[in-house]
């Protein structure tokens, strides 16, 4: 299998690249030697969920983030839309410390697929992708010909436009995963956060959601992904950076971070690394 | 409707008499005895039935929308009874004690049902919303609370406790422009809070970490519209008593006519709620004349079944949430 999204499947009415975003647009979302931790109860001090790690979102590529459960993958996401402020670090949005940002201004250059999000029921698909203009518009804002506009193509970027009008909870789990994202790219930002987006589909949806996160990326949008599946990762990404304890175990094109040593100390677990003509395969030994 | 509920009464008033009564008003002229009764009593009931059928189909919408959640209303949740402590506080301990008597029924009753909210959030509130079984069991809890110590204000109260009872079991017999104005003065500024947030109270349904990845303030404008809410019911219970359903049932009518996006659906709610309140003191000056049956008896006989017929018919278009259309 090759990678999903071919060069030749990016268009060039890209959402990202389409005029009344002229405004500058950051270049890079970078987490810089973060630390975090959450509070415990006992008020002990606990190992902190992070223990200075750095990472560099650039425009355009598909990071994906990889490691063991706990290893602070959640947490560094929080950290990149200010869920969370780091307790040292700092993270940057264009060289601005994310702090700095409005509310509505962080949410025009970052948008966010939760893991399992909550759909609001009753509204349609479109009225669901419509909200994702709420940054644009502010709190007592109206929706103009813009907003419009930048619907429509969301609709069509992601497949969805057929179910438009459908009410969101009616969906397939796969439809509504394609109705959460276009939402993201209605939100016209400069990056796009997945928190495990492929989490209960099956193969064709895990496919199709990684080919549009790769669509995005080719359209100029810099994409993190939380993936749990080595193998998608692998042909779906164009670095890895693999967590391990809140550090960064290795981080680079996905050959140099699938290594079977890297992974079996990491993730504790006897795998078998093969090589392919889409990347490496991982195979776990018994 | 205005026309013809103001008609209908004891006293046989025909649309012109209200109508003549409004022209002369405005003019300044004399009016006829029936033209008094249209103006004194008739139009001021019927406008006060109204604004609080609007008040508290706007105040349902908004907590349902906070709250995500479909069965919130100021009633069930305990907001009503709250409101209705501090509005009975009033009346019977303002001659004892005046401070109570010059911030006034609205303002104190708008203090407990802050509180109520508050406490029922408190007690309801899980990791990213409300969920229904809780915010109905807190709810009930602390109405409970509120409304055994109002039994035990009206017990004390002794010979004032017959003419406060019958204040509370929600009515508008006591209407008059004074009381319109006050209402009003309450709730028109609140539907305009109301509409001005629509959007942001779509955002709500996306949960509150969803509504905050999207730029939403999501605290600020939950309380702001908490507040709102908590206001208008407020000022509804303390002029017209506690009435209960209408919150609940107007929006979920309304909701199935125009969807779940609150910029339709909060127009919508508090016009159906306006005119269900006309009609329903209609009803309760009318059926057993020249007996006025307190019109939140009217509205719980006939909000009861109608909900339930809603919550089937929903059920059978698939709806989720009682979202059917």
């Amino acid at each position: 299998m090759t990678r999903p999204a071919g060069r030749g499947g990016a268009r060039a009415e890209a959402p990202a690249a389409a005029g009344g975003t002229a405004r500058a647009r950051p270049e890079a979302l970078e987490a810089a030697d973060v630390v975090a931790s959450y509070p415990s109860r006992s008020g002990r001090p606990r190992r902190p969920a992070l223990a200075g790690v750095s990472l560099r979102l650039g425009r355009g590529e598909v990071v994906g983030l990889i490691g063991p459960n706990g290893s602070g993958k959640t947490t560094l996401l929080r950290l990149l839309t200010r869920q969370l402020a780091p307790a040292a670090g700092r993270v940057l949005l264009g060289g601005r410390p994310l702090a700095s940002f409005g509310r509505f201004e962080l949410a025009r250059h970052v948008a966010v697929v939760a893991q399992e999000p909550e759909v609001p029921v009753g509204f349609t698909v479109r009225e669901t992708v419509a909200m994702g203009r709420a940054p644009h518009m502010g709190l007592l804002g109206t929706p103009g010909p813009e907003d419009a506009r930048a619907v429509a193509v969301a609709l069509t970027a992601t497949g969805t436009l057929e179910f438009a009008d459908r009410r969101i909870e009616t969906l397939s789990g796969g439809e509504r995963q394609r109705a959460v994202f276009a939402r993201a790219v209605a939100q016209q930002p400069a990056f796009l956060l997945l928190d495990e987006p492929t989490n209960h589909l099956d193969l064709r949806y895990q496919v199709e959601l990684l080919a549009l996160a790769r669509e995005q990326a080719a359209s100029g949008v810099g994409v993190l992904a939380v993936l749990h599946d080595l193998n998608l990762a692998a042909r779906a990404c164009d670095r890895l950076v693999l967590l391990a304890e809140g550090r960064v175990a290795a981080a680079g094109a996905p050959a140099e971070v699938l290594r079977p040593d890297l992974l079996a100390a990491t993730y504790r677990a006897a795998v078998e690394v093969l090589p392919s003509d889409g990347g490496p395969v991982i195979v776990p030994r018994f | 409707m205005l026309l013809v509920a103001g008609a209908v009464g004891s006293a046989d008033l025909e649309p012109r008499h209200l109508v003549g009564a409004l022209v002369k008003s405005a003019r300044g002229e004399a009016l006829s005895p029936l033209e008094t009764i249209a103006w004194r009593i008739r139009l001021p009931r019927v406008l006060l039935a109204g604004l609080t059928g609007a008040g508290l189909s706007l105040a349902g919408a908004l907590f349902q929308g906070v709250f995500r959640n479909p069965l919130a209303d100021p009633y069930l949740i305990g907001t009503a009874s709250g409101a209705g402590f501090g509005a009975v506080l009033v009346f019977t301990l303002s001659a004892s004690f005046p401070p109570l008597a010059a911030a006034g029924a609205p303002v104190v009753a708008f203090v407990f049902a802050l509180l109520t909210v508050l406490l029922v959030t408190l007690l309801a509130s899980d990791v990213g919303g409300v969920p229904t079984v809780r915010l109905i069991l807190a709810g009930v809890v602390v109405g409970a609370v509120f409304t055994a110590a109002t039994s035990f204000l009206l017990v004390a109260a002794r010979e004032q406790s017959a003419g406060i009872l019958s204040r509370l079991l929600g009515g508008f017999g006591f209407a008059s422009w004074h009381s319109v104005a006050a209402l009003a003065a309450f709730t028109v500024p609140a539907l305009l809070v109301g509409r001005a947030l629509a959007r942001a109270l779509d955002l709500f349904q996306l949960g509150e970490r969803g509504a905050a990845l999207l730029g939403l303030p999501v605290e600020g404008v939950k309380l702001l519209l908490l507040a709102v809410a908590t206001l208008v019911t407020a000022a509804a219970v303390s002029v017209a008593g506690i009435i209960g359903f209408v919150g609940l049932m107007v929006p979920h009518a309304a909701r199935l006519a125009t969807g779940p996006a609150h910029a339709r659906l909060l127009p919508l709610a508090v016009v159906w709620g306006a005119a269900f309140m006309v009609l329903a003191d209609l009803l309760a000056r009318t059926v057993i004349a020249p007996v006025e049956v307190p019109v939140g008896i009217v509205t719980a006989l006939t909000g009861g079944p109608f909900f339930l017929w809603l919550l089937r018919r929903s059920r059978r278009a698939g709806g989720a949430a009682g979202v059917g259309t």
